[in-house]
C-alpha cells in the first residue's frame, strides 16, 4: 500500500514538474512584436517649438502637434493630427493608436501602452457588425481580412461577397474565435464591439494582438455613432471619404429640424421566444431617433438616464404605450413577424393599442441593428413614417406590418 | 480461486494500459489537429527541437493547443475524481459537483462580483474589463461558499438522501439570487459571465495551466493518500469506524477534497456538466470493482483522456465555430454510459 502511495506521489510530482517546466515558455515571444509607443505629450510639446521651421519631410520619427479632428456628437473617441502624417487616436477607454505614415518610422521614446499602426493599414479582425459597416460605408472593406460573423448572418451585400470570394474570412464567434486561424492570417490589430469577453481579450493579448474598442454604441447621441466613420476614416487615410458621408447623414436630421414636431406618439418593443418584453429606456439612441425624427418617444419618463434595452412587465408597457401613435417592432430581435397577426399572436395587449388600431404598426428592416452609417437616413424613414399617408406601408428601414 | 484473481489482476492492467494508451493518444490528437494544418514533421519540430523558424505554427502549437489541451487533461481529471468523491460521500450515482450547487454558488459569486465592479469602478474608467484572474478566485470562492453551507449541514443531518436534496435547494437559492442581479444588469456588463456559463477551455494561457495544476495535484495526491479510509467508508459508515476511520473528520475531509477540484473547474472553465456524474461510472464498469484505491487513480486517467477527446471534437468539428464543451461532453458521455450499463445487464444474465 505505501508503495502504491509513493508511486502515485512521485508519478503526479513528475506531471507537476513538468507543467511548471512548460509553462516556461509562456515568457517565450515568436511573434515579431510591433509594439513601440508615442512620444510623450511634453515631448511634443517642447519638439513643437523646435520645429516651426523645420521642413514636412523632417518629421520623419518626430511627433510635433497639429490639429485636432472636429467632431459634432461624438464623445468616447478623438484624433488628434501631427506634424508628417502622424495620428494618435484616443478613445474614452484610454486606448491610444499611433497612425504611422507609409515610408515613415516610429518616433523615439514611446510609451508601451500605445498600439503602433504603420499605415496603409489592412488585414485587420473586425468583431462588431457596426463597425464594419462603417469601414465599408468609407469604402475601406478590403482592409478586413477576418470576422466573427459567418455570411448567412449579414445582410451587407459587400460584405457577403467579401466572405463568398474569400477575400475575408470568418474565424467562429467572438466569444469563442479560432486563435489558430487569428494567428496564421499574421492579423495583428483588430476592432470588436464592448461585447468582447476578458477571456477572449487576453487570450488575444498573449498572441499578440492589439484590440480597440468600437464604443459607438454608448454615445448618447444618435449621430454620434455615424460620426465614428471619421475614425476609420483617419486610420484608412480617407477622411474626406468619411467627412462627406457622416455630413450626408447631418443633413437628414437637419432638415427634419426645420420642420414643424408632428407631435405624434410612438412606442418601441420587441418580444423575445420566452415572451419577456423590451423596450428602449428614455435616454436609448432608439428613443432619441424618434424625438429627432419629428415625434415623441412614448415612455420619456421610464428609465431615464439610461441607454439601452429594458425588460419591461407587459401590464406596465401597456399602460404606458397603449396611446401611443405609433408602435416600432423590432424585427431582428423580436421572433421576425412578416405580418400584423404574427406580431398579435405574441402577446394579447396589443391588439387594444391606439396604434394597431390605427394601423400604425412598423417594424425594422433586418439590416437595422447591422448598419451604422446610414442613421440619419433612419431618423429620416421615422420622420416620413409619422408624416406617411396609409397607402405608404415600406420605407428603406422600415416596413409596415400589415 | 487463483485464476479468477489472476483474471481481475489482467483486466485491471488492461484497463490501465487502455486509459494511459488513450490519454496518450488524445495527447497527440490535440496536439497535431487543429482548424491550421501543421505538418506531423512540423509538429516533431516545434515540440520537440523547439524549432521557431515558423512563427505561427510555433505559436499555434505552444500558446493555443498544448495550454488548452493541458488543462482540459487537468481539469476533466479533477473534474472526474470529484464526481467519483461525491458519489461515495453521499452512496447516491446521481451526486456529482454540480448538483451540489458548486457551479451556482461560483456563478452567484462571480454575478455580485461583475455587477459590483462594473458599477463601481466603471463609472470613470469606461475601459473597465474585469481581469480574467478575478473572474477565477471569485468562481472559486463561490464554488466554496456553497460547498461550506453544504458541510455546516452535513455536520447535523445524517441522512445522505436530505444532505443530498439541501445541496440541490443551495443550488436553486444561488441561481435565484443570480437571475435576480441579471435583470438589473446591463447585457454588455454581464457578457462574461454568460460566457463564463457555457463553459469551455478556449483561450487557456501557461497560466491558468499552471495555477490549475497547482491546485489539482496537491489535492489529487492528497485524495490518493486517504485512499483506504474512502473504500472502509463506501461500504458503510459502520464498517469504517470498526476499521478504525474517524468518520466525522473522513467526512469533512471528503467534502473539501472533492470541492476544491471541483471549484478549480469552475474556476477556470466554467460549469462542465456530465463528466464528474459519467465518468466514475464508466471507470467503475471497466474496472470491475469499487476499490477506491484502484478507483483514484484511473478516474482521474479517464476524465483527462474523455475531456481532452471531447475538447478536441468541440473545437474541430464544426470549426471555426466552436460548440461549447458540455455539448460534447453529453452527446459523447451519456450513449457511452448506457450501453455500458445495458452490457453489464446482457453480462450479469439481464435481458
Amino acid at each position: 500500500m505505501k508503495k502504491r502511495i509513493l508511486v502515485t506521489v512521485s508519478t503526479l510530482s513528475t506531471v507537476l514538474a513538468l507543467l511548471t517546466a512548460c509553462g516556461g515558455n509562456d515568457s517565450i515571444n515568436v511573434t515579431p512584436e510591433s509594439s513601440a509607443g508615442v512620444a510623450s505629450v511634453a515631448e511634443a510639446e517642447s519638439n513643437e517649438e523646435k520645429t516651426d521651421t523645420v521642413q514636412e519631410e523632417n518629421y520623419d520619427g518626430m511627433l510635433v502637434f497639429d490639429h485636432s479632428m472636429e467632431l459634432e456628437y461624438a464623445k468616447c473617441f478623438s484624433v488628434d493630427y501631427y506634424k508628417g502624417g502622424y495620428k494618435e487616436i484616443k478613445s474614452e477607454d484610454e486606448t491610444k493608436i499611433l497612425l504611422i505614415p507609409e515610408n515613415m518610422s516610429v518616433p523615439a521614446q514611446v510609451d508601451d501602452e500605445t498600439i503602433i499602426l504603420q499605415q496603409p493599414v489592412n488585414n485587420i479582425l473586425v468583431s462588431s457588425t457596426p463597425t464594419t459597416s462603417l469601414i465599408n460605408a468609407i469604402g475601406a472593406l478590403d482592409a478586413i481580412s477576418l470576422n466573427t460573423y459567418d455570411v448567412d448572418s449579414w445582410y451587407i451585400d459587400e460584405v457577403k461577397d467579401a466572405l463568398t470570394s474569400g477575400k475575408m474570412t470568418y474565424i467562429g464567434s467572438y466569444k469563442e474565435p479560432d486563435y489558430e486561424m487569428i494567428t496564421a492570417s499574421g492579423t495583428t490589430f483588430g476592432v470588436f464591439s464592448t461585447m468582447l469577453t476578458e477571456d477572449v481579450a487576453e487570450q488575444l493579448k498573449n498572441l499578440g494582438v492589439k484590440i480597440l474598442l468600437d464604443r459607438s454604441g454608448e454615445e448618447a447621441h444618435p449621430l454620434a455613432r455615424v460620426e465614428w466613420m471619421k475614425l476609420y476614416g483617419a486610420m484608412f487615410n480617407l477622411e474626406d471619404v468619411a467627412e462627406q458621408k457622416v455630413n450626408e447623414q447631418i443633413s437628414f436630421v437637419n432638415e427634419i429640424a426645420k420642420k414643424e414636431n408632428t407631435g405624434k406618439t410612438v412606442a418601441i418593443c420587441y418580444i423575445t421566444s420566452k415572451g419577456l418584453l423590451y423596450t428602449r429606456n428614455a435616454d436609448d439612441y432608439m428613443a432619441k431617433m424618434v424625438d429627432l425624427a419629428g415625434g415623441q418617444y412614448v415612455l420619456s419618463e421610464v428609465g431615464v438616464g439610461e441607454t439601452g434595452t429594458l425588460n419591461m412587465e407587459m401590464e406596465a408597457f401597456y399602460d404606458g404605450a397603449k396611446d401611443a401613435d405609433y408602435l416600432i417592432y423590432i424585427w431582428s430581435l423580436g421572433g421576425k413577424p412578416e405580418t400584423l397577426a404574427d406580431m398579435l399572436e405574441k402577446s394579447d395587449i396589443f391588439a387594444d393599442m391606439k396604434a394597431v388600431k390605427d394601423g400604425n404598426v412598423w417594424c425594422t428592416t433586418p439590416d437595422y441593428f447591422q448598419i451604422s452609417n446610414t442613421i440619419g437616413s433612419m431618423i429620416n424613414d421615422i420622420n416620413l413614417m409619422l408624416t406617411a399617408d396609409e397607402n405608404t406601408d415600406s420605407l428603406t428601414y422600415l416596413k409596415k406590418l400589415k | 480461486m487463483k485464476t479468477i484473481e489472476t483474471k481481475k489482476m489482467m483486466r485491471i492492467a488492461v484497463v490501465f494500459f487502455v486509459l494511459t494508451a488513450t490519454l496518450v493518444s488524445a495527447f497527440f490528437l490535440n496536439i497535431y489537429t487543429g482548424s491550421i494544418k501543421i505538418s506531423l514533421r512540423g509538429v516533431y519540430n516545434i515540440l520537440f527541437l523547439q524549432d521557431e523558424s515558423n512563427a505561427a505554427a510555433y505559436n499555434i502549437i505552444w500558446k493555443i493547443r498544448l495550454p488548452r489541451m493541458l488543462i482540459a487533461a487537468i481539469l476533466g481529471g479533477a473534474l472526474a475524481l470529484s464526481g467519483y468523491l461525491l458519489q461515495t460521500f453521499f452512496r447516491n450515482p446521481i451526486a456529482g459537483p454540480f448538483v451540489l450547487g458548486i457551479s451556482s454558488g461560483a456563478k452567484m459569486v462571480l454575478a455580485v462580483v461583475t455587477i459590483a465592479m462594473t458599477g463601481l469602478l466603471a463609472g470613470n474608467k469606461k475601459s473597465f474589463h474585469m481581469p480574467v484572474s478575478v473572474t477565477i478566485v471569485a468562481a472559486f470562492a463561490g464554488s466554496m461558499v456553497s460547498m461550506l453551507v453544504v458541510l455546516l449541514f452535513a455536520g447535523k443531518i445524517r441522512n445522505m438522501s436530505t444532505l443530498l436534496v439541501i445541496g440541490i435547494m443551495i443550488s436553486h437559492i444561488c441561481s435565484s439570487v443570480t437571475d435576480f442581479m441579471i435583470n438589473f444588469a446591463k447585457e454588455a456588463d454581464i457578457v462574461n459571465l454568460t460566457h463564463w456559463s457555457l463553459g469551455s477551455f478556449s483561450g487557456a494561457t501557461w497560466v491558468n495551466v499552471k495555477a490549475a495544476a497547482w491546485i489539482v495535484i496537491p489535492t489529487a495526491l492528497l485524495t490518493g493518500l486517504i485512499a483506504k479510509p474512502v473504500s472502509a467508508y463506501a461500504l458503510g459508515e459502520g464498517y469504517a469506524q470498526s476499521m478504525g476511520v474517524r468518520v466525522g473528520f473522513f467526512r469533512v475531509a471528503l467534502i473539501v477534497l472533492s470541492s476544491v477540484l471541483s471549484a478549480a473547474v469552475t474556476a477556470f472553465a466554467g460549469p462542465i456538466s456530465f463528466v464528474g456524474i459519467a465518468v466514475p461510472h464508466i471507470t467503475r464498469m471497466m474496472l470491475g470493482t469499487d476499490k477506491a484505491q484502484l478507483m483514484i487513480p484511473a478516474t482521474f486517467l479517464c476524465g483527462s483522456g474523455f475531456c481532452m477527446l471531447c475538447d478536441l471534437t468541440a473545437r474541430t468539428v464544426f470549426a471555426p465555430t466552436e460548440l461549447s464543451i458540455g455539448t460534447v461532453t453529453g452527446a459523447i458521455g451519456a450513449p457511452i454510459v448506457i450501453w455500458l450499463m445495458l452490457s453489464r445487464r446482457k453480462r450479469d444474465g439481464g435481458e
